[in-house]
């Protein structure tokens, strides 16, 4: 027993040395294989398309294929976008998304148009590596497409998210004719930073639940802080003149606070709003509670 | 008399006569006058004491409100750093700042700097004088994030992801910029770099993810910068010939 332990201790030392030179001739291989790739955006397109398609249909790791996709996305050949194209549909894993997001890369329309048959709604991977690469090459009639026929919630979250990001804020408003409004819009619409689209929901009474969420939105974008005040001094219900409140907060709009504070006329109202200003961390705050406990203000 | 009569006296919200009788209760009534002094004194409380715990359902609101804030935060522009100070003054002067910064640029006498990595040919190569200061620019751009990435803490902290949002910030100007300067395509690549480095910004990321994002992104970085320093020597090239 004690022998064969000698002779596994024997061995292993023996092999340390040669699996830790391995290890090294694998990464310096392949930071040359790296160096290759990146080289290729310096040949001409026609000596660098078949070398990229050795290396994408060679054994290579992915990192190196995903590297030759990039070259190849630079390439303005209609081979490199089919090679593209051939990897976002045939691709394992990673390789695949990284296809796609080349699609966005290269914005070729026809190339475009194939990433709306690859988009898959049920597959949460594809479905943003997709939007991911409308948003790259700043499609957003697509995005639209897709937000507006989306089947559900998760599907349409993800769509009118990236509109956001994309400031499409003409898709949002016909968006918002074809699907109404609800929390995943007024997410988009702080997103693309549409105090307008706000202001217009946060004023509209038509639904309550919406309404809060645009006023205390408008705090977040801000541009419309003397609306808040307004907002609030018309506020049919608690919710909409809390939500007013939390808006001004968001925003850190004191002067509209005080200005609430010095024309109010009623105790509690003027306890919890002074709490408000407390809170703010107001300037104005001390001089108030000195000012009122000498009797003015 | 009640609380919310004297609470209205205390704001000196009170018409003057009745402001004026309650002065006077308050004199002659020392029980009112210490319920006064206690009202007085909860007032003071309320200034003294840190901010009052809010209830749970407005926490739960607000907590609502900060990710939609954060969400806010992810699509929009955020205020531009100083680490490439010359950059800040750029935003909203897109075309105008496209020429600023390649006179910027220009003056400088500390970039570029060979990143490790970079190959030594692309460095050495200096930017042709028939280049646009956009291109110009942009090249120091491409240097400068490599370095950026390099710089880059491996785990997330604080400082690590300012750093990112400072190239976020970067990078969404000279999409915009690439924009106005008529190159598409440009602006494609450097819009597919933010999602990278949105994910990079993730303070959870692994040190092992983080590494493969950043060699990723300096692969991708490597190849623009020499492209854009090709296309330019290329221009130059057709300039003096034509000249």
């Amino acid at each position: 027993m004690k022998t064969l332990t000698k002779t596994l201790l024997f061995v292993l030392l023996l092999a340390s040395p040669v699996v830790a030179w391995s290890q090294d001739a694998d990464r310096d291989r392949e930071e040359l294989q790296m160096a290759a790739v990146e080289a290729l955006i310096t040949a001409p397109p026609e000596r660098a398309l078949p070398l990229a398609t050795k290396v994408l249909k060679g054994n290579y790791s992915d990192d190196i294929k995903e590297s030759a996709l990039f070259v190849l996305s630079q390439i303005d050949r209609r081979e490199a976008q089919d090679l593209i194209l051939e990897t976002a549909r045939s691709g394992d894993g990673d390789l695949r998304f990284e296809a796609i997001r080349m699609i966005g890369i290269s914005g070729k329309g026809d190339a475009l148009t194939q990433l709306t048959s690859l988009y898959d709604a049920d597959d949460e991977d594809v479905r943003e590596a997709v939007l991911e690469a409308f948003l790259i090459a700043g499609d957003k009639e697509s995005v639209y497409q897709l937000a507006v026929n989306a089947a559900t919630e998760d599907e349409f979250e993800d769509a009118v998210d990236t509109l956001g990001a994309m400031g499409a804020r003409a898709q949002l408003q016909r968006l918002r004719e074809a699907r109404g409004v609800s929390e995943a819009y007024i997410d988009a619409l702080i997103i693309s930073g549409d105090a307008e689209t706000l202001l217009e929901i946060a004023q509209d009474g038509s639904n309550e639940d919406n309404q809060v969420q645009a006023i205390e939105a408008l705090g977040i974008v801000g541009g419309h802080d003397e609306k808040l005040v307004d907002i609030y001094r018309n506020a049919g219900s608690d919710d909409i003149r809390e939500a007013a409140l939390d808006g001004m907060l968001i925003s850190g709009y004191d002067d509209g606070v005080l200005e609430l504070y010095r024309s109010s006329t009623d105790a509690a109202e003027k306890k919890e709003l002074l709490e408000q200003l407390v809170i703010m961390d107001s300037d104005e705050v001390w001089s108030i509670i000195d000012s009122a406990l000498d009797g003015g203000l | 008399m009640n609380d919310e009569t004297l609470l209205l006296y205390h704001y000196a919200e009170l018409p003057d006569e009745e402001a004026r009788a309650i002065r006077h209760a308050l004199a002659d009534d020392a029980s009112l006058a210490a319920r006064y002094r206690r009202l007085c004194d909860d007032l003071d409380a309320i200034a003294d004491a840190p901010a009052p715990p809010l209830a749970p359902d407005r926490l739960a609101r607000f907590q609502a409100t900060i990710d939609r804030a954060a969400k806010l935060e992810h699509g929009r522009r955020p205020a531009p750093r100083s680490r490439v100070h010359f950059l800040s003054f750029l935003l909203g002067t897109a075309v105008t700042a496209a020429v600023a910064i390649g006179i910027g640029l220009a003056t400088r006498q500390d970039v570029p700097v060979a990143p490790a990595g970079v190959p030594v040919a692309m460095i050495a190569e200096p930017a042709p004088s028939a280049a646009s200061p956009f291109t110009r620019s942009l090249q120091v751009y491409f240097r400068e994030s490599q370095l950026g990435l390099q710089d880059l803490p491996d785990t997330g902290n604080g400082e690590r992801t300012q750093m990112i949002r400072d190239l976020i910030a970067q990078n969404r100007l000279f999409a915009k910029l690439a924009m106005e300067n008529d190159a598409p395509q440009l602006a494609r690549v450097l819009r597919a770099f933010e999602p990278i480095l949105a994910r990079l910004a993730n303070e959870d990321i692994s040190a092992e993810e983080s590494a493969a994002l950043r060699e990723k992104l300096e692969f991708e970085l490597n190849v623009m910068l020499t492209k854009v320093t090709r296309e330019a020597s290329q221009t130059a090239r057709n300039t003096e010939q034509e000249t």
